[in-house]
């Protein structure tokens, strides 16, 4: 099996940013820490 | 008075005063003799003639012997040259010693520390996917208020920092063994170079 | 003539001779025999020699007079080599030229 550490390290990477962003959202829209 | 040998002859007796040799630096120089006499033969001159235009067999294994035993004593020599380097550099880089391995552990440990960061990351992350889960069923786990959902996500977003911290570290360590054995080449030549 | 002396120009006009072309190994032979009286066999030790040292190389080549000959080439250190006896070989050219004009210092 080919092993494309670019296309990991993107995937990782972008996984990421989306995963924060959208827990970010989530977080402030339901209020925090209430 | 020098009797003239035949082919046969000629190539017997240069066998002979070889036979020292290994087989596989014997063999080629035999071959090499045979086509000399294979091509003048062709060219129709006499086995005479060539044999008599080489020289004796002695004074040909002379010239092998000596090659060889001179290759011997350069082998020699830079055996013993890179046995008086190598302990030059024992000594004289004492210091340097002391000082480079303290870096070298040094830079070592940070990059062992960053990958025990990156695992906690990636456990902190997968804790976080999981908890949202199992938290109702689990005494003491307490979401801190935080939506389950963002808690979630948030999971998923640290372990892949967690992930992305980890490959990060292992290119960079690659790198810096790979330099660090550069740099020790490198004194090793200055070293051997100016002996 | 000395044998060591020999020997050196020797490996001077084997380089100089395999800038010029590549040779099969009694062409070699034959075409320093014919400036040079040595005995022809000690130039195969010669030719073994400058193989391992790195300095020329050998190949196989088709023949149409019968099986394929050993060719030897020049290699680049071997081109650095022949560069580095032919300076030295002007050098002591020059220094015993002046010193059989006599233009030495008394």
């Amino acid at each position: 099996m080919k092993l494309n550490m670019e296309k990991i390290v993107y995937w990782l990477f972008t996984i990421m940013i989306v995963s924060f962003i959208i827990g970010g959202i989530i977080f402030l829209i339901s209020g925090g820490f209430g | 008075m020098v009797i003239l040998l035949n082919k046969k002859q000629f190539l017997k007796e240069l066998r002979a005063e070889l036979k020292q040799l290994q087989k596989e630096d014997l063999d080629p120089i035999m071959e090499d003799f045979e086509e000399h006499f294979e091509i003048g033969l062709s060219k129709g001159r006499s086995e005479e003639e060539l044999v008599e235009s080489l020289g004796t067999p002695k004074t040909i294994a002379k010239h092998v012997k000596a090659d060889f035993l001179v290759r011997q004593a350069e082998d020699k020599t830079s055996f013993i040259n890179f046995s008086r380097a190598f302990f030059a550099i024992l000594g004289l880089g004492f210091f340097n010693l002391v000082f480079g391995l303290g870096i070298f552990l040094g830079i070592l440990a940070l990059l062992f520390g960053l990958f025990v960061a990156a695992g906690a990351f990636v456990f902190a992350g997968i804790a976080s996917i999981i908890s949202p889960f199992i938290e109702p069923f689990v005494d003491n786990l307490s979401l801190g208020g935080m939506n389950p959902l963002a808690v979630f996500f948030f999971g998923i977003g640290l372990t892949a920092f967690g992930l992305l911290i980890f490959i990060a570290d292992g290119y960079i360590t690659k790198e810096f063994f790979h330099m660090a054995l550069k740099y020790l080449k490198m004194n090793i030549k200055i070293v051997t170079g100016v002996n | 003539m000395d044998t060591q002396f020999k020997k050196g120009v020797l490996e001077l006009c084997v380089l100089t001779l395999l800038q010029i072309k590549d040779y099969y190994g009694y062409e070699l032979v034959t075409e320093i025999s014919k400036n040079i009286s040595i005995s022809e066999g000690t130039i195969y030790p010669l030719l073994r020699r400058l193989k391992k040292d790195g300095h020329v190389r050998k190949y196989l080549k088709e023949s149409q007079e019968g099986p394929p000959r050993k060719y030897y080439k020049l290699t680049l250190e071997g081109e650095e080599e022949r560069k580095r006896l032919k300076k030295e070989w002007n050098e002591f050219f020059v220094k015993v030229n002046t010193f059989l004009s006599g233009d030495f210092v008394e």
